[in-house]
């Protein structure tokens, strides 16, 4: 869209008819001249009076033309998405302070969040009366937005508190927020100033085309101000940490392996990179790594049986201290006291109904596994204290002692765990009569043919249980094949959860609260009775995830980066409990996690994830501590080009700076000035028309 | 009339120059005077030419019966006669001659010229006449050879006024019966006319055995035509008009003008007839005398060949 800074000056395109009104002009007053040979004069005028014609038009346009550009280039013309507006002309300017963790890196010996706000004030400094102008920033972001005020001390206090962030640019929410804030102003002027490092980390391209499409539905101009003064800045990062743990095992050493980038042009040699458990420094060594290239350092670690190891990898210091150090927490790994019940025992062991559930409970020597079971028949089962066991395993057991019975119920209730598999012992009407409750209502054995067996359904890998097969082949887990399970009755209401059905949609393990504890359901036979799933392997990582799920001792086999800002999930929670428990974080604050009552499946939350560090859960059953770390793109200092951001927002809404902006300065250079081209243009069309009279005399 | 009237006319310096040559017809006329003109009928005549052996029929009267006692044969004596010349100057005064960008307008100049040449003819003891025609003729004055007749013709080149539209080839058309044989027709006009129509008339009158010589003045505006600004040009001869750019017509009407005036020599040179093209702005007496002088050259070169 074409506007004019001076439209008065349009009034010259009237101009446009002078070379008209003159020739009629001229030719009224064309001096009378007798003259004897005009019959030559006749004769030569129709000789040429085409040529004549074609050419008095070709001067008349030419001519025209040129009072036409030179009007319009005294109009000052430029080329943009809104008018061209004086530059004292009121305003509404949204401030956008980018406060990431990228910005403290030091550069002329201060940070580029101190020149941030230095140059922001500045700018407000510049504003007049009738002015607006508010501050946002990548973190905190409020849920009210900070309305566009006149008040310059209310801004300038409001840069003054901006701290830096451990938080990444996400430059197209800042910029759709500043947007939304924007849009609502009845100012002549709107602009967006955004004071930032212009690293390409937060220029996201999709996201990007909604923001231009934003921009020029509100006629808002983006100025771009580079505090770095548009200089390249390098930095060195550990980027990555990755643990490797066996968590069939209670072995006390961790491979851990620290990954460095180099984002510089240089290559690093004998870069020092220490690890640390709690502040201990225990191993360090070197690396050598190219330039824009990344290397890995391997730590073998000793990990303390006690709760809550954490620890840190860290190397020197550089320009952005902040991704210098990354944190660390190892699992903690507690032993699990399981009473199995072998409801059908064997002389020959394979036979028994708990073989192979003992072996897939403590697969290696009994002091090497944080398993242990406790194998007993019916009759030993009378002298055993279930209070003494995490978990207690009923395998194909026909029936229990009335006292028995009535002490699981109350184990359980007391918050207990209770694992059911079922077998041709089971007898349904016992069950219902006796563990109401604690096992679906059972119906009936089905049988399969075993060239038609049934097998796994899909497995629904977001449920807490099953997340460690979310990577696992489909094939593998669809392996098993089922030649007899029970039937249950479908049950209404309450809390049952189908956690894996078969391929026909028959619950395979059903899940079921009772009081503070819980009982899991498993329709077939634990041992190849009626499946061949123990000896599939799935079988083996399945019941150890049954046995850690059900006593809140979920590990992860190696680490998941909790980044500043990430919800964090807790691994395990009694909903009665969950209120009890607070998240102490790096700098002593208390936080709680929340639970969204609306969706009782999903665990509960903890979201103030807010700076680096180790994260340590209080009030729980178990300690529980957990790392988060920078986003390590965020390292990666590398800018965008002018270009490429006006590829992706438009050359007609943006500009750049490299120095501190005032208003004015910056309303100078809003749009496209297209009168040089415009005088140009006149001097061209001027050139022309001296050509084609010269070429008439 | 007044003596400085007339000195306007033919100025001494001008004719004291013209004096010192001598007109000479191309061809011989018939005359009744005697004058510096040959005539062809040779016998009665003062100037001795030559002698012719005598044959049967010649006249006795011109035996040299000088040369008869000295040789005993019988030679004629043969002389060559003076003899006056039949001129007429034909003076166009049409409204084109009035035009004059400089001292002297087409028709001042064309009237002087006419003077002066009557002036000498009649020195030369040659009859003198004067045709004034505009679209038709205006003033016809027969020729003379008294010298008081160049007062006559004087006074019928005063006072007049360039106007009306030219018709040289209706003049000539009406003339070519009137004027005498071999007699000397001087044509003085800008002859803005159908040039082929003219030099048809012309031809007519060169059967007649006459001598043309054509007078063609123009005036240097019509031939540079050094017009800038846009103007209306009107004509001077009827009321026609038309808006022109000089600047951008220049070419083609000089281009026009040329090839008119080019069909004319052509047509002059074909039929004999001597074409003289003046400029306004050409002293008279420069112009007078190259004519003179070319004629004489002619002339001589004639009876050299002749002899």
């Amino acid at each position: 869209m074409m506007s004019f800074i001076s439209p008065i000056f349009l009034l010259g395109l009237l101009g446009v008819s002078l070379p008209i009104i003159i020739h009629m002009v001229g030719r009224r007053r064309a001096p009378v001249y007798r003259f004897s040979a005009i019959e030559f004069i006749l004769r030569s005028q129709k000789k040429v009076e085409a040529r004549l014609r074609l050419e008095q038009l070709l001067l008349l346009l030419l001519r025209a033309a040129i009072i036409a550009l030179i009007a319009m280039a005294l109009a000052k013309p430029m080329l943009r998405a809104g008018p061209v507006l004086a530059p004292d002309a009121p305003s509404c300017s949204v401030l956008i302070v980018d406060n990431s963790y990228s910005m403290g890196y030091y550069f002329k010996g201060e940070t580029l969040l101190e020149r941030d706000k230095e140059w922001a004030r500045q700018f407000v400094g510049s504003l007049s009366p009738s002015d607006e102008a508010c501050v946002i920033t990548v973190f905190p972001t409020p849920d009210a937005a900070p309305q566009p005020t006149a008040d310059k001390d209310q801004t300038l206090d409001s840069i003054a508190r901006i701290k830096p962030s451990y938080y990444t640019t996400d430059l197209s929410a800042l910029l759709k927020r500043a947007l939304s804030i924007i849009g609502f102003s009845k100012k002549q002027v709107k602009r967006i100033l955004l004071f930032t490092d212009l690293t390409k980390n937060g220029w996201n391209p999709d996201a990007m085309k909604e923001v231009k499409k934003s921009l020029d539905k509100n006629s808002v101009r983006l100025h771009i101000v580079d505090v770095s003064e548009g200089k390249p800045l390098s930095n060195v990062s550990v980027s990555v940490l990755e643990y490797e743990y066996d968590w069939t095992r209670k072995d006390e050493q961790v491979l851990l392996k620290a990954t460095v980038d180099n984002f510089t042009d240089t290559p690093i040699k004998d870069l020092l990179i220490k690890a640390r458990i709690g502040e201990e420094e225990v191993a360090q060594g070197f690396l050598q790594i190219e330039p824009w290239a990344a290397a890995t350092k391997e730590f073998l670690l000793d990990i303390p049986r006690d709760n809550n190891a954490w620890g840190s990898v860290e190397i020197p210091a550089d320009s952005l201290p902040v991704d210098d150090k990354r944190f660390f927490t190892i699992p903690n790994v507690k032993d699990i006291r399981v009473l199995v019940v072998d409801g059908a025992p064997s002389i020959n062991m394979y036979q028994s109904a708990t073989f192979y559930l003992e072996k897939a409970l403590n697969p290696a020597r009994l002091h090497t596994s944080h398993i242990h079971p406790t194998v007993m028949n019916t009759q030993e089962v009378q002298s055993a204290n279930f209070k003494e066991y995490d978990l207690i395993v009923l395998a194909n057991v026909e029936k229990l002692d009335a006292t028995k019975v009535s002490e699981l119920k109350t184990y359980t209730a007391e918050g207990g765990n209770v694992f059911f598999c079922l077998g041709d012992k089971v007898r349904p009407e016992y069950y219902d009569l006796n563990f109401t409750g604690l096992v679906p209502r059972l119906r009936m054995e089905v049988e399969f043919p075993r060239e038609k067996p049934l097998e796994f359904g899909t497995l629904d890998t977001t449920h807490t249980l099953l997340k460690v097969f979310a990577r696992e082949r489909k094939d593998v887990l669809s392996s098993p094949h089922f030649y007899k399970v029970f039937l249950v009755e479908p049950e209404m209401g309450g809390n049952i959860t189908n956690i894996i059905n078969y391929s026909n949609g028959t619950p395979a393990l059903i899940e079921m609260p009772y009081g503070k504890g819980r009982s899991i359901t498993f329709t077939s036979t634990i041992n190849r009775d009626w499946t061949d799933l123990p000896v599939k392997p799935i079988f083996l990582p399945l019941v150890q995830q049954i046995c850690r799920y059900m006593t809140n001792n979920l590990i992860e086999s190696t680490t998941r980066d909790v980044l500043v800002g990430e919800n964090w999930e807790l691994p395990f929670y009694s909903r009665d409990k969950i209120d009890k428990i607070e998240v102490l974080d790096p700098k002593g604050n208390l936080g709680r996690p929340v639970s969204d009552k609306s969706m009782p499946a999903e665990p509960p939350i903890f979201s103030d994830t807010h700076f680096p560090g180790v994260y340590k859960l209080r009030g729980g059953e178990t300690a529980i501590s957990f790392a988060v770390n920078v986003d390590h793109g965020e390292g990666n200092l590398s800018k965008i080009s002018a270009s490429e951001v006006e590829n992706l927002l438009g050359k007609e809404r943006i500009s750049f700076r490299i120095s501190s902006p005032v208003k004015g300065a910056e309303g100078a250079v809003e749009g496209k000035r297209l009168w040089p081209t415009l005088l140009l243009a006149a001097l061209c069309v001027l050139c022309l028309e001296a050509f084609v009279s010269w070429r008439r005399s | 009339m007044k003596e400085q009237d007339t000195i306007q006319w033919y100025d001494p310096a001008i004719l004291s120059k013209i004096s010192n040559m001598t007109l000479r017809a191309r061809t011989v006329v018939e005359g009744t005077f005697s004058g510096i003109h040959k005539r062809p009928h040779k016998g009665s005549s003062i100037e001795f030419l030559e002698h012719k052996e005598y044959s049967p029929g010649d006249e006795i009267k011109h035996i040299d019966w000088k040369v008869l006692a000295r040789s005993d044969k019988y030679h004629l004596k043969q002389f060559e006669d003076e003899t006056n010349l039949k001129a007429y100057i034909l003076l166009d005064t049409s409204g084109s001659m009035g035009y004059g960008s400089g001292a002297m307008t087409k028709l001042e100049y064309s009237r002087t010229l006419a003077a002066c040449l009557s002036y000498l003819l009649l020195m030369q003891s040659d009859a003198t006449g004067l045709i004034i025609f505009g679209g038709d003729i205006i003033k016809y004055i027969p020729p003379r050879t008294k010298s008081s007749h160049l007062q006559v013709l004087i006074q019928a080149l005063e006072g007049l006024k360039a106007q009306g539209k030219s018709d040289i080839s209706g003049v000539l058309e009406k003339l070519t019966e009137k004027m005498s044989r071999r007699s000397l027709v001087i044509i003085i006009s800008d002859l803005f006319e159908d040039a082929g129509k003219v030099i048809k008339k012309l031809r007519q009158l060169r059967k007649r055995r006459c001598e043309v010589i054509l007078f063609q003045v123009l005036d240097s505006h019509e031939l540079d035509f050094p017009f800038d600004e846009l103007t209306l040009f009107e004509s001077m001869e009827d009321s026609s008009q038309v808006m022109a750019e000089p600047r951008a017509i220049k070419d083609a009407y000089q281009a026009e003008l040329g090839n008119f005036i080019e069909t004319l020599r052509q047509g002059c040179l074909e039929n004999q007839i001597d074409h003289w093209l003046i400029n306004t702005s050409t002293p008279l007496d420069h112009a007078l005398l190259k004519y003179l002088t070319t004629r004489e050259r002619l002339s001589h070169a004639r009876i050299t060949a002749r002899l």
